[in-house]
């Protein structure tokens, strides 16, 4: 057993820390006190975080924002876009944006 | 909906996200392997941290020879949006025991917040909000921790180049459209998205943390303008 190894310490410490995070507000909330300031504050971070996570791996490629045709994933990304727009549903998007990333990665070789 | 139905459900939910996260699960255990962790902590490590970022940054991180305290203070700002997602989903939850709640927060994901979130919109009973939760998260904590296996014993056989981790944003577009109901939610992802890609160098995942917070500010500045005229 290496319980020596830094990792094991490390390991503690970050879990314990994340695990802070995760329970904070989910923890704390009690039904007797929810002010109705903290849930208009907190409306729009599902929309926020979604597009904050959706856009940078469309747009950032090989490390810089690229809006060009040579990022392929930004063409793909629109593609699926249009898709998840209309129809709302996960598979069709999922296969229009896997599925023309990889046209496009097969055509441009 | 009885419980069972809605957890399976919340399962069910995962099946395309696991595409994406579960070449990302194998790359976090072949890169611990690789790290030369002793096998017991690179399995630990899926179960302690449960947040593959973190988890690749620390491997990284302490095979450079980072000091700790450096390594720590990474991977724990890397984690900080679980702080957000904790806020935006504890009032889903506020009625449970603290035993539920501490299951429920050791579980909680970047997609186990998306998913569920957006099954919230529809109508669903308090017990089916758990239940689907539920769900949800544990399958993805499943398939992370098995993901992890196979990376540790096989090492990282998936071919990179099929870019499947491309899976996890399309498949957020699609929970994102149906949250987009009005333009104070059109301004917030519109502020997010510019501010993550301007941000996006930042040390530590700071631009997402200051894009979702820009963007709910924003939207709450237009709903005021709205309401004033």
């Amino acid at each position: 057993m290496h319980i020596n190894h830094p990792i094991w310490f490390a390991m503690l410490a970050i879990g314990a820390g994340t695990f802070v995070f995760r329970f904070s507000f989910i923890g704390m909330l009690s039904r007797l006190n929810v002010p109705q300031s903290f849930e208009r504050i907190l409306k729009y971070i599902p929309v926020a975080v979604l597009s904050a996570l959706i856009v940078p791996s469309l747009v950032i490629h090989q490390g810089h924002p690229d809006l060009s045709f040579s990022n392929l994933r930004l063409l793909a990304g629109v593609a699926a876009m249009v898709v998840a727009a209309t129809t709302r549903k996960i598979f069709p998007t999922l296969a229009v944006g896997m599925g023309t990333l990889w046209l496009l990665m097969y055509l441009t070789g | 909906m009885s419980q069972r139905v809605l957890f399976v459900a919340g399962a069910k939910a995962t099946a395309p996200l696991l595409l994406g996260i579960l070449p990302f699960a194998v790359i976090a255990g072949a890169t611990a392997v690789a790290a030369d962790l002793p096998l017991l902590a690179a399995h630990a490590l899926s179960f302690v941290i449960f947040a593959g970022a973190s988890q690749l940054a620390t491997i990284e991180l302490l095979d450079r020879g980072t000091p700790i305290a450096i390594v720590v203070l990474t991977a724990l700002l890397i984690n900080l949006r679980m702080l957000m997602y904790s806020a935006s989903i504890a009032p889903h939850f506020k009625n449970l025991s603290s035993k539920w709640k501490t299951l429920i927060a050791y579980l909680l994901t970047d997609q186990a917040f998306a998913l569920s979130i957006a099954r919230y919109e529809q109508e669903i009973s308090e017990v089916g909000k758990r239940w689907f939760y539920l769900g949800a998260a544990f399958s993805l904590w499943f398939f992370w921790q098995l993901g992890t296996a196979a990376g540790i014993y096989m090492g990282a056989a998936l071919p990179p180049e099929l870019s499947f981790e491309f899976a996890i944003p399309l498949t957020f577009m699609a929970l994102l459209f149906p949250l987009i109901r009005n333009r104070p939610s059109w301004i917030a992802a519109a502020t997010a998205a510019v501010v993550a890609v301007l941000g996006h160098g930042l040390p530590f995942n700071l631009g997402f943390i200051a894009a979702a917070l820009s963007g709910s500010v924003a939207a709450l500045l237009a709903e005021g303008w709205s309401h004033a005229h």
